[in-house]
């Protein structure tokens, strides 16, 4: 058996189309990557020197006139920096400084302002544990009723300064505890008005597990799947997701790392291969009955079904070196790209009240297999075709189309409600969308469409090997 | 000698029309076998169920004692066969082709792939691409291949197609040897008459799916439409001859069937035997000389070709 698929690889590859078609495909895929990923550029942050420089201070002052602005935190700050003199210091500090005027609503009465004050001195000691140590102390901790929050937050600078986080040190972190209490607040506001059923609650509740874990793990660069980001959509939950990191929205998982962006982003073009799979698939059995080489093929002392199987096995092995090795130059192209930018990188998300984390390798090796099916199922229908008609072009042609007309069909089909439509073929074969619960038609579950898939094979397969080894040459 | 092929009673029907009707045929090791009939009469199509590409409606046939339908792999290794145009993979060279058909059989080692160039007389050419080979190239790399494996036997429909008469003796050369001194049964379906006399031990003639009959070339073409072989003697003088062979009571045991004097020196002779002819001869030679009479030449009359014999009986037996 090896023997023949040997044989079988040497027909393909002493073809020079083949070689050319690959070439192509690579350049072109390579090419849509690299254009694509310059969009994904994220802004870098410049710190500007002049920040907080004494001028700049007296600068910002000059515009707070009226009575109304100075009751603003931010004026507070200003008036803070120049009292105690903290020019020229690091940025975080700034930030705290913001932070903790917003959060003791300075502006409110005086008792606030003391508190501020405390802050403000710790802040300009440079210690940033001082700090955490003084807001912990101020901090009213917050209580929580929905299901699970015995687990919650309650007191992110409490936490923090039990976690070893400052903001100096470790500010993404840091922050990410700020704003996991944000979303708690929210959380327990969506559980008081609508209980623990509602869409509403499970959605955020699954945020909630995913910003938890990734504070317990003190991941700060996560791959967070587009179901979480997709359910942050207030302006707080974005600052939330904020901490981690976000990208353009290009149906990518939000990371701030562009080697995962990149890498994500080459999943999408992993199908391109299936042009050239749909030709050799739809050809290998074809070509042999136009060519004539059939009859020499068969005067051979191997059983018909030995050279069905065989042709077959060319075709799924090579999708597969095709599929592996196209994530081989798309992991080394985003290194390119993106430079070695946070590798140790996992994948996260929560569904259903637990939350699953594991290698953004392995997350992205798990988009190019649901590619690698997708090919398959279209590669089985272009061979099934093939043994069948015995006519390369009709093959070919009919599984092209069908691979590109499948998802309108499929469409067109959910949205005239023909509830039947779900029991076709390539309304199953894109099992990344169906996974990700963005499925055309209502309730069509992983389990349902690999049925499905695995039925449409079984008959294909069927087709191809009875065509092949029953009928008359 | 043993039994290399055997076809026996096989029918093959496509759809409701019969296309082979009882066929039983045996060939043996060494010798070159001829697979004649007009067009249309079968012999692709028995050809083609020998090898298996079209399935046998009734009966079976064995290779070397492997049954082509129980047996399938040990039956065709059996087998090297050219079927209709030899065709190859024109984007790959000869060498290319041969590997990949050595690669499902047993035992051909790049050596033996080298000999059976050098055998076919294609080793100059045998790097280039097949697309840019010459239809006798491509018949002799399909000889190639076929004969790779050392099977023993090798069937070739209509392998004179193509080429030059220089080409041609050579491949008949070729398949000579391979049957009488290598013991392959050789299996030729043609219609080149002439060659098919010049090649084959042994013809069998089909017509309309009917296997009409087997039997050596030499006695295919001897016998003559009423059953007797005609020889005419020339002898000094035919007259007295004549009348020296009736009375000669010896010679009317060999029911000598008819006598003719043609003209002062040639005589007829109607037989009805072949084999006996040559005793015969001899004893005329004897009896001739005994009354002074001089015997010159003895020849088969309107010396008959394959071509006239297969035409009489295909005409007669195909309407």
């Amino acid at each position: 058996m090896l023997n023949l698929i040997k044989n079988e690889y040497i027909k393909i590859f002493k073809k020079k189309s083949t070689i050319i078609w690959l070439a192509i495909l690579l350049v072109i895929s390579l090419g849509l990557l690299f254009l694509s990923s310059m969009e994904l550029d994220m802004t870098e942050y410049y710190s500007d020197n002049d920040y907080m420089s004494e001028s700049y201070v007296n600068d910002q002052l000059n515009s707070y006139t009226t009575i109304e602005d100075k009751t603003y935190p931010d004026y507070f700050v200003l008036m803070k920096v120049k009292e105690l003199g903290m020019y020229n210091l690091e940025n975080w500090i700034y930030d705290e400084l913001y932070s903790a005027a917003d959060l003791l609503s300075v502006g409110t009465n005086e008792a606030n302002r003391k508190l501020f004050d405390e802050a403000a001195v710790s802040l300009k000691s440079g210690n940033p544990t001082d700090y955490v140590k003084v807001m912990a102390n101020q901090y009213k901790p917050n209580t929580y009723t929905f299901p699970g929050s015995d687990k919650a937050v309650t007191n992110p600078y409490q936490y923090c300064l039990d976690q070893s986080i400052n903001p100096k040190d470790d500010p993404k972190l840091f922050s990410c505890a700020n704003n996991l209490l944000s979303l708690q607040d929210q959380l327990e506001r969506i559980y008081t008005s609508t209980g623990e059923n509602s869409t509403n609650y499970k959605n955020k509740y699954n945020s909630y597990l995913v910003l938890n874990k990734l504070l317990d793990e003190k991941q700060t660069d996560a791959i967070i799947d587009n179901a979480i980001t997709n359910n942050m959509d207030s302006s707080s939950d974005m600052s939330i997701v904020g901490s981690m990191g976000m990208s353009s929205s290009m149906n990518l998982s939000s990371t701030s790392s562009k080697f995962w962006n990149v890498l994500q982003l080459s999943a999408s073009f992993v199908t391109m291969i299936q042009i050239l799979m749909l030709i050799i698939a739809g050809s290998c059995v074809a070509t042999e009955f136009s060519s004539g080489t059939i009859k020499f093929l068969l005067i051979n002392p191997i059983n018909r079904r030995k050279i069905i199987i065989s042709k077959y096995l060319m075709v799924v092995s090579f999708s597969f070196f095709c599929v592996v090795g196209y994530y081989i130059i798309c992991v080394l192209f985003s290194l390119i790209l993106g430079g070695a930018d946070h590798l140790g990188a996992s994948y996260i998300t929560a569904s259903n009240g637990s939350v699953t984390m594991y290698s953004g390798f392995l997350y992205v090796a798990k988009l190019y297999l649901y590619a690698f099916i997708d090919i398959i199922c279209y590669g089985t229908l272009a061979f099934a075709l093939s043994s069948l008609f015995r006519n390369s072009a009709i093959a070919i042609g009919i599984s092209i189309a069908l691979s590109i007309s499948g998802s309108i069909i499929t469409g067109i089909l959910s949205m005239i409600n023909q509830d039947w439509g779900r029991y076709l073929f390539f309304a199953n074969t894109d099992l990344a969308t169906i996974q990700a619960g963005n499925s055309l038609f209502p309730n069509q579950t992983m389990t349902f469409a690999i049925i499905v898939i695995i039925v449409h094979m079984i008959v294909l397969l069927w087709t191809a090997y009875d065509g092949f080894t029953r009928r008359e040459v | 000698m043993e039994v290399a092929l055997k076809i026996d009673h096989i029918n093959k029907y496509f759809g409701k029309r019969q296309i082979l009707h009882d066929i039983s045929l045996e060939t043996y090791t060494g010798e070159v076998f001829g697979f004649l009939g007009p067009n249309g009469a079968g012999k692709t199509t028995t050809i083609k169920m020998i090898v298996g590409m079209l399935q046998i409606d009734d009966g079976d046939i064995s290779i070397c004692g492997s049954s082509v339908t129980k047996n399938f792999e040990a039956a065709l290794s059996n087998i090297g066969a050219i079927v209709e145009n030899p065709e190859f993979y024109k984007y790959m060279s000869g060498l290319d082709n041969l590997k990949q058909y050595a690669r499902m059989r047993k035992g051909v080692t790049p050596e033996r792939l080298k000999e059976v160039i050098d055998i076919v007389g294609l080793t100059d050419r045998i790097n280039d691409k097949v697309g840019k080979y010459s239809l006798g190239m491509r018949q002799r790399l399909g000889v190639a291949q076929a004969i790779m494996h050392n099977p023993k036997v090798l069937i070739l429909d209509e392998p004179t197609n193509g080429l030059d008469p220089a080409g041609i003796k050579q491949l008949r050369d070729l398949l000579r040897y391979l049957a009488h001194e290598t013991g392959i049964c050789v299996l030729v379906s043609s219609h080149l008459m002439s060659e098919m006399e010049l090649m084959c031990d042994r013809v069998g003639i089909v017509t309309n799916g009917t296997l009409l009959s087997v039997t050596s070339v030499e006695d295919f073409i001897n016998q003559s439409s009423d059953g007797t072989t005609h020889y005419v003697l020339e002898v000094s003088n035919a007259s007295l001859a004549s009348q020296i062979i009736l009375d000669h009571t010896p010679l009317q045991a060999n029911q000598a069937n008819s006598i003719q004097v043609l003209d002062d020196h040639h005589i007829e002779l109607g037989l009805d035997h072949s084999d006996s002819a040559n005793v015969f001869i001899k004893d005329i030679n004897k009896v001739l000389i005994t009354n002074d009479i001089d015997l010159y030449n003895v020849t088969t009359k309107d010396h008959r070709n394959l071509e006239d014999a297969f035409i009489e009986l295909t005409t007669k037996g195909g309407n």
